[in-house]
């Protein structure tokens, strides 16, 4: 699926400057999106209006060349997983009920989940390494593992995308490349995932393109080697940075400085 | 008004036109309304309620009116009581609870032909209730002296006790009237009777307030419209009142400690056949060197 | 560790429905006075005397049927303010209701339009129930596009705040068998139930109970968060509309033939969700099933503990639900 922003301005109130002033970028199908960029500088912004849940004042958005608006509300939800940066749950619930949420955009009104579903569901556990987790109550879940089964929702949904906000955010090292591996591999046979993230050298490893923002204008859009210069980084971060290729990993990394 | 709004109202129409589900059949007994001939009574509701001769199975959910129909010598024909019916002859009577929300089914299982109730227009259920079971009513309020004046003679009218009533009545008259030759001529002291929490007084509408002019005294809320309406304490300071009357328990407010209170009895604040000596309790508080 | 069983399949339901019949079978058969078992039987069959069919028929069954679709309909609309505002303690009075209702009851009390055949007083405290409705929506509308859960539960209270007054009032100047009258009706009382008025609330109670079943899904879905329930496909405005509104005109339409029964909406949903977990496909139907034995029965308490006299049903629900509920909860927090 191909996600694209034209010139696209939003504001929250009229009396703050835009959250985003004229952005134009383009995620390119079977692509691994990384969206960086210091905190307020739009990120999150980005992610809800290419999605459409937020309102636009100027610009475009568009999914596989339809406005955003266009797209009906559940063929959105059955193509689009989704991931937001927190969610907090009222009511005990089970992680096998919280990821089964993930298969309702795909029945009809008086349907109730199936084997298929079941087996999506299953699978997306296990793809998140929360197999284990099923039958326990989601309010007693580490940071890192509601985590988990949070992305584990947005696979259980069969999707042609993922749109994820720091979805590796809480988790440990292991699960951390875990994810990012499945990512990787997910990409590969076809999945278009777009993800903000505050950890640069991630982003730089396993991403196909990024996207640097900076108060809500596009700083640098392409390959790792193509945004992640120096001097761009030290105006946008308004710190001191190194960028130099990691020996172990084979790509980029990059070092703050004080 | 929103869509949404409308939808609301017309549901609400609904409520207009919805038929009744089902209902038993009607009672046994003939419908005993409308026949040409036979007595009727007009109740202090309005209704005209014709009698097929005296009722034999009388449940009276007013105690005044009970008082009534035991001076009339009815006590074989009552069925039933509330719980706040204290006299010795009806206290093996089983109870049909408060005299407001009785008890349906136990009213129901007695089997009356005439329920004696009070007209409360807060209470709709009880008398539908009575019609849905075929059971005659009859609604009494009693205000003012006349008001029980009229419902002696209307209860001696449906037991078939007119001249009985009718004495009853007249006794009644002649205690109130030998009450006001007493206090004749003596100075009349400004009175508030004062009821509740926060006190209510008296207004010129009630039995009260004719009790006490009855013995002796002046009302000083003579001027009121309510029955019985809260004031507020600086309307009775101003009033310059003479004595507060008030029963056991009702807390007088420090502010009008400087005025002299007398407690009464709660008999003296029921409407009913004791209103005579209830004027002679009143006057020999008001003026008790004319009575002994 | 606790681990929690999802969907348990038809016995739940078995085991309430079973419940229920027997509990419409106790509050036909006991009441205020004493039938034997054989002067009841008689009287179900339409034999035996006329008093006690009528007591059976007329009184017992109406009243009982009234407190399964109050009871049922309370517990339904409960559950859905839970989800829909995200908060435990939402009950279906949260948004006004109750306040608004006895407003309508109260003005309508003291100024004596109340006859014995019309049907004032429940239409006076349906109609004070929606206007509470509207404005609280109105309030939280104006402040906010889209109907934010701060907004609509403070607005809940300040409307609430008004409504109080204004009862207060009115009872400062009513005569005191109105006052009785009054604070009686908003302590909830199944009393005054009659075939009619059964037939009344059916007419409200089912069709809006289905449309809250159908939104079963969304339900489960907005309990997490709108956004999220925007990712997963629906149409949350239109969920928040379908669903506020048939659940407060379920409340409403309880609360205006039975005055202010509490307790109910609050605790039967948390009960029920203990038991079988929080997916509105199973909790819904069988709260409503619970809601509606549990009045029964609390009914059936109030009617027959004291009798003659009747306790106010809504200090039975609260007597009684407490320890119950207190019970259940430290079963549940059990490792």
């Amino acid at each position: 699926m191909i996600f694209e922003a034209r010139d696209l301005v939003v504001r929250y109130s009229s009396d703050h400057a835009p959250a985003l002033n004229g952005v134009s970028m383009r995620v390119p199908s079977a692509c691994l999106y990384a969206v960086l960029g210091p905190n307020g500088s739009g990120k999150s912004t980005l992610l809800r209006a290419l999605l459409g849940s937020i309102p636009i004042n100027t610009g475009s958005v568009s999914i596989d060349g339809r406005p955003t608006e266009s797209w009906a509300r559940r063929l959105l939800a059955r193509s689009v997983g989704v991931v937001t940066q927190t969610e907090n749950v009222t009511f005990p619930i089970s992680v096998r009920q919280l990821v089964a949420m993930g298969r309702y955009p795909h029945l009809g009104p008086l349907e109730r989940e199936g084997v298929d579903d079941h087996e999506a569901i299953r699978r997306a556990l296990e793809q998140c390494d929360a197999l284990g987790l099923a039958e326990r109550d989601v309010g007693t879940l580490s940071g890192g593992e509601f985590q988990r089964v949070r992305i584990a929702r947005a696979l259980a949904q069969a999707p042609q995308a993922l749109v994820m906000d720091e979805p590796t955010a809480n988790l440990d090292l292991r699960h951390e490349m875990g994810i990012l591996g499945l990512l990787r591999d997910s990409v590969d046979s076809g999945l278009t995932v777009i993800f903000v993230t505050h950890h640069i050298d991630l982003a730089a490893r396993f991403a196909d393109q990024l996207l640097l923002l900076e108060e809500g204008k596009v700083a640098a859009e392409g390959t790792a080697e193509e945004v992640l210069k120096e001097d761009v980084l030290k105006r946008v971060y308004r710190c001191r940075i190194a960028v130099r290729n990691d020996p172990v990993t084979g790509h980029l990394s990059v070092t703050p400085l004080a | 008004m929103t869509p949404r709004t409308g939808w609301l109202v017309l549901l609400g129409c609904l409520l207009f036109f919805t038929p009744s589900a089902c209902t038993v059949d009607s009672p046994p007994e003939a419908d005993s309304r409308g026949r040409a001939g036979t007595p009727s009574l007009i109740d202090d509701a309005g209704t005209a309620i014709v009698l097929e001769g005296s009722p034999q199975r009388i449940i009276s959910l007013v105690p005044s009116a009970t008082d009534i129909l035991l001076a009339l010598g009815q006590a074989d024909r009552l069925v039933g009581r509330t719980d706040y019916d204290v006299a010795a002859k009806i206290e093996g009577l089983p109870s049909v609870g408060g005299g407001l929300k009785p008890s349906m089914e136990w009213i129901a299982s007695l089997k009356p032909d005439m329920v004696v109730r009070f007209r409360a227009e807060s209470d709709p259920n009880t008398p539908r209730q009575l019609d849905a079971m075929g059971i005659s009513h009859l609604a009494i309020r009693p205000d003012r002296l006349d008001d029980i004046r009229r419902i002696i003679g209307l209860l001696g009218s449906m037991v078939g006790e007119p001249l009985r009533a009718a004495s009853l009545s007249a006794e009644m008259d002649r205690e109130l009237r030998s009450v006001s030759l007493q206090v004749q001529g003596a100075d009349r002291p400004r009175i508030v009777f004062l009821g509740g929490d926060p006190p209510s007084v008296a207004g010129p509408g009630t039995f009260l307030h004719e009790l006490v002019e009855l013995a002796g005294g002046q009302n000083a809320f003579a001027d009121i419209q309510e029955l019985y309406a809260p004031i507020s304490l600086e309307e009775i300071l101003r009033r310059d009142v003479h004595l507060i009357l008030a029963p056991e328990a009702t807390p007088i407010p420090s502010a009008l400690g400087r005025i002299p209170v007398h407690r009464i009895p709660l008999d003296v604040l029921t409407p009913g056949l004791q209103v005579g000596r209830s004027a002679r309790v009143l006057a020999a508080i008001l003026h008790p060197d004319r009575f002994r | 560790m606790r681990n929690l069983k999802s969907t348990t399949g038809a016995l739940p339901f078995i085991l309430l429905a079973v419940i229920l019949a027997g509990s419409l079978l106790l509050a036909l058969r006991f009441g205020a006075v004493r039938l034997s078992s054989s002067e009841f039987l008689s009287a179900l069959l339409g034999s035996g005397s006329y008093s006690n069919r009528f007591i059976v028929v007329e009184l017992r069954a109406p009243r009982a049927l009234m407190a399964i679709l109050v009871g049922g309909g309370l517990a339904i609309a409960g559950a859905s303010f839970q989800a829909l505002l995200r908060n435990a303690l939402a009950e279906p009075y949260i948004l006004g209701i109750s306040g608004g209702a006895a407003a309508g009851a109260v003005l309508v009390l003291a100024g004596g339009w109340v006859s014995a055949t019309s049907f004032a007083l429940p239409i006076a405290a349906f109609v004070g129930a929606t206007l509470a409705v509207v404005l609280v929506f109105g309030v939280a509308l104006s402040a906010n596009r889209r109907m934010d859960v701060r907004m609509l539960l403070l607005a809940g209270v300040v409307v609430g705040a008004f409504f109080s007054a204004f009862i207060a009032l009115i009872l400062a100047l009513a005569e005191a068998p109105t006052v009785r009258s009054a604070v009686l009706w908003m302590m909830g009382s199944l009393s005054g139930a009659s075939w009619r008025t059964v037939g009344v609330v059916s007419i409200y109670t089912f069709p809006l109970a289905l449309i809250l079943f159908t939104l079963a899904r969304p339900l489960n879905l907005m309990a997490i968060s709108e956004e999220t329930a925007t990712y997963l496909g629906e149409d949350v405005e239109r969920v928040k509309r379908l669903a506020y509104g048939a659940a407060s005109l379920v409340a409403a339409a309880g609360v205006a033939f039975v005055g202010v029964i509490g307790f109910i909406g609050l605790i039967i949903p948390h009960a029920v969700r203990l038991l079988v977990g929080p997916d509105h496909r199973v909790l819904l139907p069988l709260s409503f099933l619970a809601g509606a034995g549990f009045l029964m029965l609390a009914d059936l308490l109030a009617r027959t503990v004291i009798a003659p006299a009747e306790i106010p049903v809504g200090v039975v629900t609260a007597f009684v639900g407490v320890p119950f509920f207190l019970l259940l909860l430290r079963r549940s927090l059990q490792p």
